[in-house]
């Protein structure tokens, strides 16, 4: 009996014994091919090179380590980004696969997650580790669908960029004060008597003045702007949108950004405010404080003929007589579901990235502002950049501290994700601001063709403008949103 | 070795069976798997398997190198449109100025227009050709801030979007942006800055237009010095590109610049679909340009991770040829990476920069290229493994279903009880079966001898149960009369119990053990007494044969005898030698530490002699059991009580703190024996008495024998003053009369040992001063028993008197022999010899004397002391025998207490010795002088002499002699001597002297 039992131990032994040397070798050639992960972004200019940098040293540093390589691929906007993305999702011809991270806006995300493509990143941080970021950051990542989706791993609001240079010469001339640039109201009047003084410097020539001042990301002047006058224009409860169009509200925002446009005193030419500024087209925009390292050190003329500008960085304007609030914004990360080990890989490469060392040194070249409750400080900041001998334009310090300073003292808001957000954004993205566009571009061929300005203008002055432009706004959105 | 053999040998039968099955079944099953595994390793397959991984990898690379060679070539650097666009306009503002080619390149303002004109078409061509940017750089040197031109740029070549609105400029006056719908880029600026002429990054202009200029103008050909640059950026913050640029060259060889495209390189790692090399992220696709015919390859971009993964951010990589053709590969360590090298048809054959061989490599990990053919190669391992192992499964199983039968055959053997006849499974294998008949048919035969042995034994009534089993066996056998026997459940039949059940009993038996050698263990009976069982039993192999017997009777007569033996009937107290027994256990060396204090006591039952004389002996024994019954309070103590003799009784306290707890129990038993008493026949009560000697240990003792001793000596003397007490030992007492307790022993020996010798005190005759006799004084040689009255008193107490009365005589008159032959006696002479006067001789002792003595008795004089009454007739006796003998008989110590003139007149001696107590000073006392002078006139009448003991000076001598005296003994004639010596000549003379005096006057 017993010579019996250890002849099938030793069988069984020889068996297991194969199985687990097999086993062996197929783990064995695991483990050494590290992970490769990819990441799609849209950073570009100063920030695409700072990434690629923090990307190169966590693979030769930590990703060395422990077997992770990230390829990092760039996309030139957040709007191609998510093209690519959707294409990958909804595998459209010639469509490349999916990555396994990418940047993406909560309401990107948000659809994403709903067809139960994301990791949930909660699973691979702990309290702790959760602690460590600011909340509002975090929260903005959790949907319905529990869990938290979205990597905070960099942050920007938007503030006002000034063209000290141009300011100083008009507040000069003009008396105008650094107070108005404080509200909405103020910036519209500044802007009609920049319009005014530099019409008036070519006496000769009635009706050429200047535009003061241009907007990035329209669509956060109406979300925030309704948002502060009371009204949230996209209520999101339970992943449920109700769209709350306040007719008032509305037209408040229309006086103060479609009137002074279509006179005129507002505009947008290039592709960034910060391009007008940079061709002396506008002498002030609000933009995200990403945009900072874009301010240009000088104006080209439309000759080519250059001169050198210093800059201003103002906190956001709001409406006279509101509380102050800003966009909080930033495309976060998302990890697409995958197995257990890349989704882990993708997770230790944002904590790395987002440890306040690369998350100071990120915000310092791009303007981002940290997403660690340890490095949103302005001192931090400004010693860790005195310590890195980092070479900041006033411009990028500015930004840095009003930034800081802002998430203190305003209340940041963002819209909450949901279904079709993505496109209802783009509705509120251009409506407005696309009609300004295209009635300023009418009331200019008007007078080019020898109409006077007053005349020119009237009828897009009228209520029935606002309140044609409103139905159509309407109309799109319930479109967008509820389709 | 030989136990083991005979234990397993139906096992190493059926194991031999299943070895040369297993043996065979073996062998066969690794020659198939052998054979298996060389073929497949060895026949190539393996090698084939490889090729086609490289093949498969080779092709794929191929079709992507083709891919992408075509977008290169054929779409993305299809500029002629373009270029003819160009010089179309530069035509028609030659044309309008009439300008040469030349000199409008001098012409700002010109160049501005050109510029602008051809804006339109450079966008164009952006689109057509599916590019991230396209340029038109015009050789101008005249502006300010650089050369003249149009860069725009379309990150998403594939998205387009009206009215330009997708598009940023790079390069280019705002005017033209603004004219065009195009937005400024981040890092926008109006003119080329391109003073660094041998910068990479400026190679895109400079490349192809110095390649043309090295031509003669007229040898220009716009088809011949198309450029591809390798990767750099615009501006330091822009992204990585490489572009497609042609020079410019006007019909009369004027360079007018370059027109041009670029592609990001983010874009072209778009298109390098790295996923196609295998499966996830293994594979990687490089494109490169190598300038020194294919040693190193100048990094443009790459696509996948694992390309960085190996190289990081690696500028250039240099292959390693492989056997394998158009194979290349990297080496890190034990890991190879693969590379297929496809180079790209970019430049046609003798144009300037054909040595810049471009290449797309595609890149693989070793492990995963190879992965199949190591897969198929682990899978054939598995299967051969598994076929391996399911082979030898099948063969146990095989084997099993052969031989298991057969064991369970063996082991019914084993299990069925050999007491009966065995009944087993058929197997239906004939040979089997036939074996299993004859075994059946073997054990009915021993079975029915069997059970008539277990019969006879029964009908004889032997009270025996018997068991057995297997020292590993699971069951035990048991004989129904072994479960009588020890009272167990009694099955109908002998039984089986199970090991555990056997042993539990086994172990339950153990606290019944009443010896150990033999066995014996007393069993609790049912209502009377107990029963004792015996065990045996012996080892044959590993089997346990043992048998229980019923030693009842052995062993309560054994156990009676024994009591008998250590205990006194009467009392149940231990009889003499078991408490001495007991006692020197106690005093063992090994105990001797625990009696701490201890005592013995010694008791004598008073009256018991009264009892038996005037009640009967029945009633003094029960005086004894009425004392023995208070001797039981002693129990309650450590104690050992015994009985020594008939009413002397022991016993010993020990192991106290100290005297007081002692004398504690001492008094609970005197209290006791106070209230015991005994009802008579005639209804009175006599109460018991005891008196008692006590000793303590190590007080008065340090050893069994010694306290006993002492104990002895203090009842002794209790005994000797006030009966019914206890007395302790009292040391000054016993050295004051351990003569009479330690002389018994010098007394016996002196009297066994003969240890006496006889001192002679001449006695003179005053008639003639010569020798009348000696008298024999007794001297012990014994120093104990000097003092003649201690040693008589001693005598008397032993009643040992006889025989000094014996020793007397014979020692004497031996000594007197011995004398009388050596003449130190001279004839005539007599022996006086002092006779005890309690004692005589008994015939048979005087015969013998006489016998052997018979020539001296006349001349022996028996000298006699007359004390008590009683011993009257013994005088009388002693006076015949002297009259027998024609001896005298003389009285000694006259004048003393016992011997008077009534004894005198009674036994009417032949002489009387005048005691010294009247002799010592007679000369100065009238009183003695008139005692003595009335005892010669008295003797003189009735013819008695006189003899005056003691005589020590010369006026006693004078006095005496006056008085009349015969004979005159003392140290004043000579001193006692043990040789015979001549009296002095003075004193003999001195005596005649007086003599003479006092008789004649």
């Amino acid at each position: 009996m017993k010579r019996k039992a250890k002849a099938r131990a030793l069988i069984l032994a020889a068996v297991l014994g194969s199985a687990v040397l097999l086993g062996g070798c197929a783990r064995q050639t695991g483990a050494a091919d590290p992970v490769a992960i990819t990441v799609w972004h849209y950073y570009n200019g100063a920030q695409q090179v700072v990434f690629s940098r923090l990307v190169n040293e966590f693979n030769e540093t930590v990703g060395a380590q422990q077997g992770i390589v990230v390829e990092p691929h760039s996309y030139g906007t957040i709007g191609d980004l998510t093209q690519q993305v959707k294409d990958a999702i909804y595998d459209k011809v010639g469509a490349e696969p999916l990555p396994d991270l990418f940047a993406a806006y909560a309401d990107t995300a948000y659809e994403i997650d709903r067809l139960g493509m994301l990791a949930d990143l909660g699973e691979y941080l702990t309290t702790e580790e959760q602690q460590a970021y600011i909340a509002a950051y975090l929260d903005e990542g959790r949907f319905d669908t529990g869990g938290f989706k979205i990597f905070p791993v960099a942050k920007s609001t938007e503030l006002l960029s000034v063209n000290k240079t141009e300011w100083d010469a008009f507040s000069a001339a003009t008396g105008a004060s650094e107070a108005d640039l404080a509200t909405w109201e103020g910036i519209a009047s500044l802007a009609e008597r920049y319009y005014d003084w530099t019409d008036a410097r070519t006496p000769d020539l009635s009706g050429d003045g200047k535009a003061f001042f241009g907007r990035d990301a329209f669509a956060n002047y109406i979300l925030i702007g309704s948002m502060q006058l009371g009204v949230e224009l996209f209520s999101v409860e339970d992943g449920r949108i109700t769209l709350q169009v306040d007719h008032d509200v509305m037209r408040r925002l229309w006086d103060n950004y479609y009137v002074p446009y279509v006179k005129g005193y507002y505009a947008s030419y290039g592709k960034f405010r910060s391009d007008d500024l940079r061709t002396g087209d506008i002498a002030a925009y609000v933009g995200s404080t990403s945009g900072a390292t874009y301010f240009p050190g000088e104006v080209t003329r439309a000759d080519g003929s250059t001169y050198a500008i210093e800059g201003a960085v103002y906190p956001l304007p709001n409406f006279a007589g509101t509380q102050p609030m800003a966009v909080q914004q930033g495309a976060g990360m998302v990890v697409v579901k995958s197995t257990e080990e890349r989704e882990r890989a993708a997770v230790t490469f944002l904590k790395w990235l987002t440890a306040p060392e690369q998350n100071i040194a990120f915000a310092l070249a791009s303007g981002y502002l940290p997403v660690t409750r340890a490095a949103n400080d302005v001192e931090t900041l400004l010693q860790a950049a005195q310590d890195a001998e980092v070479e900041m334009t006033p411009v990028l310090r500015g930004t840095l501290e009003i930034g800081v300073e802002m998430s203190e003292n305003y209340e940041f808001y963002t819209s909450r994700a949901f279904a079709q957000g993505y496109e209802a954004r783009q509705v509120v993205e251009n409506s407005m601001s696309g009609r300004a566009k295209t009635d300023r571009a009418a009331v200019e061929e008007a007078m080019a063709q020898g109409v006077d300005r007053d005349t020119a203008l009237a009828p897009f002055l009228e209520d029935a403008c606002f309140e044609g432009w409103l139905a159509e706004f309407n109309r799109a959105l319930a479109q967008a949103a509820l389709s | 070795m030989r136990k083991r053999k005979r234990q397993g040998r139906a096992a190493v039968r059926s194991g031999s069976i299943r070895r040369r099955l297993l043996l065979m079944l073996m062998v066969l099953l690794l020659l198939q798997t052998a054979v298996y595994l060389l073929v497949f390793f060895k026949g190539g397959v393996q090698g084939e398997a490889r090729k086609n991984a490289f093949s498969i990898f080779r092709e794929q690379t191929a079709n992507r190198a083709l891919d992408l060679g075509n977008d290169m070539v054929e779409r993305w650097s299809n500029t002629r449109e373009g270029e003819n666009d160009v010089y179309a306009a530069v035509g028609e503002l030659l044309d309008e100025y009439g300008l040469t080619a030349e000199a409008l390149l001098k012409d700002s303002v010109l160049c501005r227009q050109l510029v602008a004109d051809t804006a339109e078409h450079v966008i164009a061509m952006l689109r057509r050709n599916g590019v991230t940017g396209a340029f038109l750089v015009l050789d101008n040197t005249e502006e300010e801030g650089g050369r003249p031109g149009f860069y725009v740029r379309d990150y998403d070549p594939a998205s387009y979007a009206a009215g330009n609105a997708d598009l940023l400029l790079e390069r280019g006056l705002p005017s033209v942006a603004r004219e065009n719908g195009v937005a400024l880029d981040s890092y926008w600026s109006a003119f080329f800055d391109l003073d660094d002429a041998p910068a990479p990054e400026n190679q895109y202009f400079f490349a192809p237009l110095q390649a043309a200029a090295a031509v003669e103008p007229e040898n220009r050909s716009r088809e011949y010095f198309y450029h591809w640059s390798g990767r750099f950026r615009l501006s330091e913050l822009d992204r990585d590109v490489i572009t497609y640029s042609v020079p410019l060259i006007w019909e009369d060889g004027t360079l007018l610049g370059v027109l041009g495209i670029d592609v990001s390189c983010d874009y072209v790692a778009g298109q390098l679909r790295y996923q196609e090399l295998g499966d996830g992220t293994a594979g990687a696709y490089f494109l490169g340009i190598s300038r020194d015919g294919g040693t190193t390859y100048t990094t443009v971009c790459t696509s996948g991770a694992n390309f960085i993964a190996w190289f990081g951010q690696a500028p250039s990589i240099a292959p390693q040829q492989t056997d394998q053709e158009g194979v290349v590969c990297f080496r890190q360590g034990t890991r190879t990476l693969y590379g297929v090298v496809q180079p790209l048809k970019l430049y046609n054959v003798n144009t300037p920069f054909e040595k810049e061989q471009w290449a797309l490599v595609g890149l693989q990990n070793g492990a995963h290229l190879l992965a199949s053919t190591q897969r198929i190669q682990r899978l054939i391992l598995v299967s051969a493994l598994v076929c391996l192992a399911l082979g030898v499964c099948l063969m146990l199983l095989a084997a099993r279903y052969l031989t298991k039968p057969l064991t369970n055959l063996v082991s019914a053997l084993e299990k069925s009880d050999p007491d009966k006849p065995i009944r087993l499974p058929r197997l239906g294998m004939s040979e089997i079966d036939a074996l299993t008949g004859a075994i059946e048919n073997l054990s009915n035969s021993a079975t029915e001898s069997a059970s008539r042995t277990s019969k006879i034994l029964a009908m004889i009534h032997i009270p025996i149960g018997v068991f057995k089993y297997q020292k590993d066996g699971q069951s035990v056998f048991c004989s129904r009369s072994l479960c009588e026997l020890m009272g167990w459940p009694v099955p109908e039949e002998d039984t089986y119990l199970t090991s555990a059940e056997f042993r539990g009993r086994m172990e339950h038996l153990r606290a019944y053990q009443y010896s150990g050698e033999p066995a014996i263990y007393r069993l609790p009976g049912e209502g009377s007494g107990n029963r004792w069982v015996q065990l045996t039993w012996r080892e044959e192999g590993d089997t346990i044969l043992g048998a229980f017997e019923d030693v009842t009777r052995d062993v309560e007569e054994k156990r009676r005898i024994e009591y008998e033996r250590d205990f006194d009937i009467l009392t149940d107290l231990y009889n003499r030698r078991a408490f001495d027994q007991q006692l020197r256990k106690l005093f063992s060396p090994a105990r001797r530490g625990r009696l701490q204090v201890a005592a013995l006591l010694m008791l004598d039952l008073d009256n018991l002699k009264y009892v038996n004389d005037t009640y009967g002996h029945d009633y003094g024994d029960r005086y004894i059991q009425a004392f023995a019954k208070c001797l039981e309070s002693f129990y309650c103590c450590r104690s050992v009580v015994g009985r020594r003799s008939g009413d002397e009784f022991n016993v010993f306290l020990y192991g106290y703190e100290n005297q007081e707890a002692v004398r504690a129990c001492l008094k609970r038993f005197r209290d006791e024996v106070g209230e015991a008493s005994l009802v008579l026949s005639t209804g009175d009560r006599m109460r018991v008495r005891a008196s008692g000697g006590l000793a303590w240990y190590p007080r008065d003792a340090g050893n069994y024998e010694e306290l006993l001793r002492m104990a002895d000596f203090a009842m002794y003397s209790i005994k000797h003053t006030v009966k019914g007490r206890i007395q302790e030992f009292d040391r000054e007492d016993y050295e004051r009369n351990s003569i009479l307790i330690q002389g018994q022993d010098a007394l016996n020996r002196m009297i066994d040992g003969r240890l006496v010798r006889y001192a002679l005190q001449p006695i003179v005759s005053v008639a003639d001063g010569g020798v009348y006799g000696y008298e024999m004084l007794m001297r012990p040689q014994l120093e104990q028993l000097k003092d003649l009255r201690s040693l008589f008193l001693l005598a008397k107490a032993e009643s040992k008197l006889l025989q000094i009365e014996e020793l007397t005589w014979a020692e004497t008159l031996a000594a007197f022999d011995r004398l009388d032959r050596t003449g130190m006696i001279a004839p005539g002479q007599r022996v006086f010899i002092n006779s005890v006067a309690s004692q005589c001789l008994t015939d048979e002792d005087l015969a013998a004397l006489e016998q052997r003595y018979g020539r001296l008795l006349s001349r022996v004089v028996i000298e006699i002391t007359e004390g008590e009454a009683s011993v009257g007739n013994i005088t009388s006796r002693k006076k015949h025998r002297a009259q027998l003998w024609n001896a005298q008989l003389a009285l000694d110590d006259y004048g003393t207490g016992f011997n008077s003139e009534a004894v005198l007149m009674e036994y009417a001696p032949d002489l009387v010795k005048v005691d010294v107590s009247i002799i010592r000073g007679i000369d100065a006392d009238p009183d003695r002088r008139d005692l003595l002078n009335s005892l010669i006139g008295y003797a003189g009448t009735r013819n008695i002499r006189v003899l005056a003991e003691g005589v020590e000076t010369a006026a006693e001598l004078e006095t005496v002699i006056a008085c009349g005296v015969d004979y005159i003994q003392g140290y004043y004639i000579a001193r006692l001597d043990f040789e015979v010596r001549p009296i002095p000549a003075r004193v003999q003379q001195e005596i005649l002297t007086l003599y003479r005096k006092y008789t004649f006057g």
